[in-house]
């Protein structure tokens, strides 16, 4: 089975702001466990969440992840929240292009961009 | 260079078949991007054979071969889904149509864009067999 580890802090200066930082793998061996993670916190903080995922230390995502990722920014743009990605390597950016989420989702740099973005 | 994996039809086989394809596809002179390609292609038809294309004791045989220009990938399941299901594989890999879902998008969007070439057809034991060439492409070595 993959390793990927979650983390999730409060981002300081952003109302109702969360960074989820992923590193490791995610794959099929481990997404559908690892993603529940995500759906309790978009639960747990309701109407107007502000998400940044940092994937500054994921080193491979497969498409099912990918899936995952439109689908709570479905939930957090329905909650009248914003999600906004930081810190993918290359080859994850190209992934996320490929499939289309960057024409869904923020993609920037660094977690200052993503701030920014989220404020 | 080539090798050929016969691995067991379950999830957690595929992380480090993965991990070697990338490894292998380097170490024939491949750029850092093709060998990305590579993996993420053999980790997306991996699933799909042991996923929608095996029963549980089936087995799922993957064949690397890396040329100088290109990385031929063949992979084969033994059947397991159903004859709609299989028809719609070979329809959505074969004709170029989008698939619904992310699992859709991973095999045709994904694969479709890092390959060359896209070849799928019903095997005797009633499988698929699915060939996907990967040209060299230039980046970091």
């Amino acid at each position: 089975m993959s390793k990927a580890t979650i983390g999730i802090t409060a981002l300081t200066g952003v109302e109702k702001g969360k960074t989820v930082a992923i590193s490791g793998q995610l794959d099929e061996t481990n997404i559908d466990a690892e993603s529940k993670k995500i759906y309790e916190l978009i639960e747990k903080e309701g109407a107007g969440v502000k998400l940044h995922f940092n994937l500054k230390g994921l080193t491979y995502m497969n498409s099912k992840s990918v899936g995952y990722l439109a689908d709570w920014h479905g939930k957090v743009t329905k909650a009248k929240g914003k999600m906004v990605i930081s810190g993918a390597a290359d080859n994850i950016k190209d992934i996320l292009s490929v499939v289309g989420l960057t024409n869904l989702i923020d993609v920037v740099d660094t977690a200052d961009e993503a701030k920014k973005a989220l404020k | 260079m080539s090798i050929t994996f016969t691995i067991p039809a379950h999830l957690h086989e595929v992380p480090p078949i993965r991990a070697a394809v990338g490894k292998l596809v380097l170490k024939s002179g491949h750029s850092k991007k093709t060998a990305f390609h590579s993996a993420v292609i053999v980790d997306e038809l991996l699933n799909n054979a042991i996923e929608h294309g095996s029963k549980s004791d089936s087995k799922v045989q993957l064949h690397i071969k890396c040329e100088k220009k290109q990385i031929q990938i063949t992979c084969e399941d033994e059947g397991g889904a159903s004859k709609v299901k299989k028809e719609k594989m070979i329809a959505l890999m074969s004709h170029n149509k989008e698939a619904k879902g992310i699992r859709g998008r991973g095999l045709t969007k994904l694969v479709r864009q890092y390959a060359k070439a896209i070849h799928v057809h019903n095997t005797k034991s009633g499988g698929i067999q699915i060939t996907v060439r990967v040209a060299e492409k230039r980046g970091k070595k």
